[in-house]
């Protein structure tokens, strides 16, 4: 069974289709992406099935839950982490990892070992007892990466992970997030960079003003359009598509 | 609930910090200082001058050679009888007044004050009979030494006239001044809408901040996605803001009595003057009874509940943290409102449009709800508090809507767009 299986899921602001009946799977232990320029509507796709923006048509299905029948097991089966999120800046990393356990398990001994787990994958080390104010945003980053994944969700959803960071940083994202799919987790992520994720990712999925525009592994979608990078893909994606 | 527990130990924390507690701390510093604006102001306004009413049931030359006096003082007077109807402050120079002083009697006179509310420019003559009766005690003090300089005993000659201050309200009356009434209801009547004011102020930029941050930051984003119960995300918020302001109000109340004791201490009240103004406030049916405390509490804890849940829901379609910071000014404008229109008027004898406008506001209810206990107004005091129950559920009802759908996400609440999404959270 697929990890996510999404129909026809559509988002209207009131000014036109921010996405447009996007269908796309995410099966178990795949990495999977949505790249595209800004304001394509991945964002939108994320949140939607991230359960904070309710979709005006079609429906997605987090390991067997649907979004809009029964949000509350959908968040118990996924995590997110926002573009550009924050954590609360007079907290610990010690104590915000401790603070999100808490919210996510239902005692406090699963709550210790969840963050254990998470300070051990963000490898913040000693860090860890400062508070997140005097963090850089690299280990800001790996912080919120390490919460999103310490509870092994079936599927974590990152919306772009590494965007706002240096070459270093990036790359050891990106690492991780691998690392992590092998234990078990599979990840939707979505990224402007196309070069980037090109590496990472099973499956990509090109969108364009809210529309899905291809969908397959990297080599094959290069193959299809005889093209060198994901780039030049996107690229002629939306000529093909004009 | 043990997530709530952890969720609200957070808010706490995020809560108390420096930066909060600071401007709090000036805040109520300014406070005092403008309770005591607020007391000077109204004893400026009582040095006006207007025309007194008097009463002269003695008729006799003495009493009209006195009126003749106070005009010769530049105080208008105005002839009325006992029949008539009567100002809200007079003066009343009983029958046999004359015939008393040529035995050699101190004589009476009465300055009748009738309270129709307890606000401040109520009694605002009080000070015109005060100087009248001032002036006709050394007027009729250096009319006795001049005409008979030792035939009368020392006391009398000094104070031929004792003064009666009466006070009536709502058909009930005591001999008491109504500026010695208005210092024993002060400490009620201005300390409690300060209290009001303080933590509406606090509560709700504190938690409008919280929320605009934790949404700007997306931390917000963060805890909705976990299985948390969103009406547990929305209660802790609400909740740990009420704790820390109920905390300042603690703090304010303990700092405000010490205030004070320290001014009654200065007015040099005796022991046996307090005593007699409680005897007449007890009179006048002003003491406030245990019932009428838990009344209170309850109006003050629902005034806070519907300022922090607006706050949370203004703060929570805040986009940015410019916005942030301005979008409580619509709610502190609907709390000032009927705070400074109780302090100077009686809301009561206001024309219908302002006065229904004034109810209108849930506030209003609170900063009256004193005067109405005191004054035994049950039903106003009833009314006013079904009132803001219901206008609590509607607010609440609306915020639970706005975190469990996703207008959180999708409605933006700006400048130009403000009236529309200030209406919408406050119907
Ligand atoms: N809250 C919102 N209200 C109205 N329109 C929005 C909102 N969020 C996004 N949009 C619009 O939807 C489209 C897709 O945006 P988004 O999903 O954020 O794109 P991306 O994440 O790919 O950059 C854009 O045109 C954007 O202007
Ligand atoms: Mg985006």
């Amino acid at each position: 069974m697929d990890t996510l299986q999404v129909n026809a899921l559509a988002k209207n602001y009131g000014r036109g289709c921010a996405v447009d009946h996007i269908s796309f799977a995410v099966q178990e232990n795949e990495i999977f992406s949505l790249i595209g320029p800004n304001g394509a509507g991945k964002t939108t796709t994320i949140r939607m099935i991230a359960t904070l923006i309710t979709p005006t048509e079609g429906d997605a299905v987090v390991d067997g839950h649907s979004i809009r029948t029964d949000p509350v097991a959908v968040r118990g089966c996924i995590s997110y982490l926002a573009d550009e999120a924050g954590a609360y800046q007079s907290m610990t990393g010690r104590g915000y990892l401790l603070f999100m356990a808490q919210l996510c398990t239902e005692n406090d001994a699963d709550a210790r070992r969840c963050a254990d787990y998470a300070a051990e994958v963000c490898a913040l080390g000693d860090r860890l007892k400062d508070r997140i104010g005097t963090y850089s945003r690299g280990m800001i980053r790996k912080l919120l990466l390490a919460r999103a994944v310490m509870t092994r969700p079936k599927l974590a959803i990152l919306d772009e992970p590494t965007s706002g960071l240096d070459i270093i940083n990036a790359l050891e994202i990106r690492r991780l997030i691998q690392r992590l799919s092998r234990e078990g987790t599979s990840f939707l992520l979505s990224s402007h960079n196309m070069l980037e994720i090109d590496t990472i990712s099973d499956r990509v999925g090109i969108i364009d003003h809210g529309k899905l525009l291809m969908c397959g592994t990297p080599g094959e979608l290069k193959e299809r359009l005889g093209a060198e990078n994901l780039e030049e893909v996107f690229e002629k994606a939306v000529k093909g598509n004009a | 609930m043990r997530k709530f527990w952890v969720l609200f130990r957070k808010e706490l924390r995020e809560m108390l910090t420096l930066q909060t507690i600071i401007p709090m701390i000036i805040s109520i510093l300014l406070f005092s200082f403008m309770g005591q604006f607020v007391s000077d102001l109204s004893d400026s306004q009582q040095l006006s001058t207007s025309t007194l009413t008097v009463v002269d049931e003695d008729r006799s030359a003495l009493s009209g050679e006195l009126l003749t006096y106070l005009a010769g003082q530049n105080i208008q007077t105005e002839m009325a009888d006992a029949g008539d109807e009567l100002p809200a402050d007079y003066m009343l120079i009983p029958q046999g007044f004359e015939a008393s002083i040529t035995a050699g009697e101190p004589a009476p006179i009465q300055l009748h004050n009738n309270l129709t509310s307890l606000s401040m420019t109520a009694g605002l003559k009080a000070r015109l009979s005060v100087r009248a009766s001032e002036g006709i005690q050394s007027f009729l003090s250096n009319k006795l030494f001049a005409q008979s300089g030792s035939a009368y005993d020392y006391d009398f000659v000094t104070h031929p006239v004792t003064v009666h201050e009466i006070t009536h309200l709502n058909g009930r009356s005591a001999e008491i001044s109504p500026e010695a009434l208005s210092a024993m209801t002060m400490q009620q009547s201005i300390m409690v809408p300060i209290i009001v004011f303080l933590l509406a102020v606090f509560g709700s930029q504190m938690v409008a901040a919280a929320t605009a941050n934790e949404k700007i930051n997306k931390t917000l984003e963060t805890l909705l996605t976990t299985p948390i119960s969103r009406l547990s995300v929305l209660a802790a918020k609400m909740l740990s803001a009420a704790a820390v302001s109920l905390l300042m109000a603690v703090i304010y109340m303990v700092g405000f009595s010490n205030y004070m004791s320290g001014m009654t201490g200065s007015a040099e009240m005796s022991a046996e003057a307090v005593q007699s103004t409680g005897g007449a406030m007890q009179a006048l049916g002003l003491q406030i009874s245990g019932g009428g405390y838990a009344l209170l509490g309850l109006d003050l804890f629902m005034t806070l509940l519907i300022c922090l849940c607006v706050a949370t829901m203004l703060g929570a379609l805040a986009n940015d943290v410019k916005s942030a910071q301005t979008v409580t000014m619509p709610l502190m404008i609907l709390v000032m409102i009927p705070y400074l229109a109780t302090i100077f008027t009686d809301i009561s004898s206001l024309g219908p449009v302002p006065r229904w406008l004034l109810y209108a506001i849930p506030f209003t209810h609170t900063f009256t709800a004193i005067s109405n206990i005191m004054l035994g107004k049950t039903g106003a005091l009833i009314g006013g508090l079904i009132y803001q129950g219901a206008f609590l559920a509607v607010c609440l009802y609306l915020a639970c809507r706005l975190f469990s759908s996703d207008k959180l996400f999708t409605m933006k609440l700006q400048w130009n767009r403000r009236r529309h999404g200030a209406n919408a959270s406050e119907n």
